[in-house]
C-alpha cells in the first residue's frame, strides 16, 4: 500500500514537474524571441535611416538591368555566375558566356531534398 | 613419465573454463553472441550494442575475472581493467559526457522555431511514469521501478545514469533493453501511430518553420540550463552538459572543442561505457525472472511514451484547428533522430508530398530535455 501511494505520487509529481518546466521553457523561448525581435527592429530602423543612399543605388541598378520581372536579382545572377565559373575552373567570360537564367521544374527526388535540408540545417 | 604427461593434460583440462564453467555462463556467452549478431548483421544501434555485447561476453568468461564488479580483493590488490572503466558509470561520469557530445551534435533550431513542440516532448514521458507504476505492481522496489521506467525515455545515457544511481544491479538488462528498443523504434512505433490517428490527420501538411537567428541559438542553451537546473537540480548534470555541448556548437568560437566533443570524446566514452555496462551482466544477476520483467516493461514503457506523444499531438491538432500533424508527437520519445525519421516516413505514406522531418525534430530534441528532467525527478524522489 505504501509503495502504491508512492507510485501515484511519483506519477503525478513527475508528469506535473516535466510539463511545468517545459511549459515555462516554451514561454521563455517565445519571450526571448519577442525581445530579440524588438531589439532587432529598433536597431534596424536606425540602420535604415543611415543606409538610404546605398539601398536606392542598388534598386536603381536592378531596374536598369532587369528587363523581365521573373528574372532573379542581379546579385543572385552574379553569385550563380561566379559559382559556375569557380566550379568549372574557367576564366570569367572565356569559355562560358551566361546569357540567361531560367527556373526549371523540381526533378530531385524528395528524399534527397529532405536529406539535403537536414544536412544544411545541421551545418547552420 | 607418460602418466605424468597424462596427469598434466588432465589437470590442464580440468582447470580450463570448458570444464569449470557454469552452464549459466555459457548461456550468457550465447546471449552475447546473439547481441553481437544483432549489432553487426541487423545493425541494431551497433555503436553501443556491439561494445555492450562484448562486455557481456568478457564478464561471463569462466574465471577470467573481467566483470565490472571484479575489483581489488585484499590489501595492495589491484582490480581488473573493466572494474576501473566501470567507475565512470558508477560515479555518473560517462552519461553526462555522452550528453556533452550529443549537445554538440544537436541542432535545436526546429525546437526554437516551434517552442510548442516542447509540450510533445513532455507528453512522451508518460511511458516512464506509467511503467514505473506497472513495475511497482510487479513487486519491483521503487528504486528498481524508477530505473525500469526510464527505459520509456528512449535515451540510453539517461537510462544508464538513473540506473547507476537507483538500481546498479539492474544496469546490464536495462541498458540492453533500452538500446534494443531504441533500435526497434521503426518497428514498434508505426502500428501505434497508425492506430491512434486517422488518415486525414496523417495527411496534414504543416507550415514551414521560421528561420532561427544565431543569437537565439546561443541564448537557448544558457536559458535551458538555468531554468532546468534551478527547477530540478538533479537533472543538472545531464542537461548542463547537453547544453554546454550545444553552446560549443552554436557559439562558433570553439570549433575545435566542439568537433572533439562530437567525435573523439563521445567515441572514447562510448567504448568505455558500452564495455563496462555490458560487463555488469553477469550470469547470476542477468539470468533471473526480473530480466524478463524488465524486457516486457521496457516495451510497455516505450509504447506508452509513443501513445502519450501521439495523443498530445492530436490534442494540439484539435486546439490549432488542424495545423499540427499528430504524427510528430511520437518523436517526443528521444531516440534522436530515428523517431523523427519514423514520423516523416509514416506521414509520407499517407501524403507523399508531406515533409514532417524538420517539424518532428522539434519534439525529438525536446524529448531529450524532457527525459533528462524526468530522470531528475525520479532521482530526487527515489534517490
Amino acid at each position: 500500500m505504501n509503495n502504491l501511494s508512492l507510485s501515484v505520487n511519483v506519477i503525478i509529481v513527475g508528469m506535473v514537474v516535466v510539463f511545468v518546466s517545459l511549459v515555462l521553457l516554451t514561454y521563455i523561448i517565445v519571450l526571448a524571441n519577442k525581445i530579440l525581435n524588438a531589439v532587432k527592429g529598433s536597431s534596424g530602423n536606425n540602420r535604415k535611416t543611415s543606409g538610404n543612399i546605398s539601398v536606392q543605388e542598388i534598386s536603381g541598378t536592378r531596374q536598369i538591368n532587369s528587363s523581365d520581372g521573373d528574372l532573379p536579382t542581379d546579385e543572385l545572377i552574379a553569385v550563380i555566375t561566379a559559382a559556375i565559373m569557380a566550379s568549372g575552373n574557367t576564366n570569367p567570360g572565356y569559355n562560358i558566356r551566361l546569357k540567361s537564367f531560367r527556373r526549371i521544374p523540381q526533378t530531385t527526388p524528395v528524399w534527397n531534398i529532405a536529406g539535403r535540408n537536414e544536412y544544411i540545417a545541421g551545418k547552420l | 613419465m607418460f602418466q605424468e604427461l597424462i596427469n598434466t593434460i588432465v589437470d590442464l583440462i580440468n582447470s580450463s573454463g570448458f570444464v569449470r564453467g557454469d552452464w549459466k555462463q555459457f548461456l550468457m556467452i550465447a546471449i552475447a553472441c546473439l547481441l553481437i549478431y544483432l549489432a553487426v548483421v541487423k545493425k541494431y544501434e551497433p555503436l553501443l550494442l556491439l561494445p555492450i555485447a562484448f562486455g557481456v561476453l568478457l564478464a561471463n568468461l569462466p574465471f577470467a575475472n573481467l566483470s565490472s564488479y571484479d575489483g581489488p580483493n585484499g590489501q595492495n590488490a589491484v582490480g581488473g581493467l573493466i572494474y576501473y572503466l566501470y567507475q565512470g558509470v558508477k560515479l555518473g561520469i560517462y552519461p553526462p559526457l555522452i550528453f556533452l557530445g550529443i549537445g554538440a551534435m544537436t541542432d535545436f533550431g526546429p525546437l526554437i522555431a516551434n517552442p510548442k513542440s516542447l509540450l510533445l516532448g513532455a507528453a512522451a514521458q508518460l511511458g516512464i511514469f506509467l511503467t514505473y507504476f506497472g513495475a511497482t505492481l510487479l513487486k519491483f522496489t521503487p528504486q528498481e521501478a524508477g530505473a525500469i521506467g526510464i527505459i520509456g525515455g528512449a535515451d540510453g545515457p539517461t537510462a544508464i545514469f538513473v540506473t547507476s544511481r537507483l538500481a546498479p544491479h539492474l544496469l546490464g538488462p536495462i541498458a540492453i533493453a533500452a538500446y534494443s528498443y531504441m533500435a526497434l523504434v521503426p518497428i514498434i512505433q508505426p502500428p501505434i501511430m497508425k492506430a491512434l490517428t486517422t488518415k486525414k490527420e496523417r495527411e496534414i501538411v504543416m507550415e514551414q518553420l521560421r528561420p532561427v537567428s544565431k543569437l537565439e541559438k546561443v541564448i537557448f542553451p544558457i536559458l535551458v540550463t538555468l531554468l532546468v537546473s534551478l527547477f530540478i537540480p538533479d537533472a543538472a548534470p545531464l542537461v548542463g552538459m547537453l547544453m554546454l555541448g550545444n553552446l560549443f556548437r552554436e557559439s562558433g568560437v570553439v570549433e575545435r572543442i566542439s568537433k572533439t566533443a562530437q567525435n573523439e570524446l563521445i567515441n572514447i566514452i562510448t567504448i568505455f561505457l558500452g564495455v563496462s555496462v555490458g560487463a555488469t551482466a553477469k550470469a547470476e544477476t542477468f539470468l533471473s525472472p526480473k530480466t524478463l520483467g524488465i524486457i516486457v516493461l521496457g516495451l510497455i514503457a516505450f509504447s506508452f511514451g509513443t501513445v502519450g506523444g501521439v495523443l498530445f499531438g492530436k490534442l494540439m491538432c484539435w486546439a490549432t484547428g488542424g495545423k499540427v500533424n499528430p504524427l510528430i508527437g511520437s518523436a517526443g520519445v528521444s531516440a534522436v533522430p530515428m523517431a523523427a525519421r519514423v514520423s516523416q516516413k509514416v506521414g509520407q505514406e499517407a501524403n507523399p508530398g508531406n515533409f514532417l522531418l524538420m517539424h518532428a525534430m522539434g519534439p525529438n530534441v525536446a524529448g531529450v530535455i524532457g527525459s533528462a528532467i524526468a530522470a531528475g525527478v525520479l532521482l530526487s524522489i527515489l534517490g
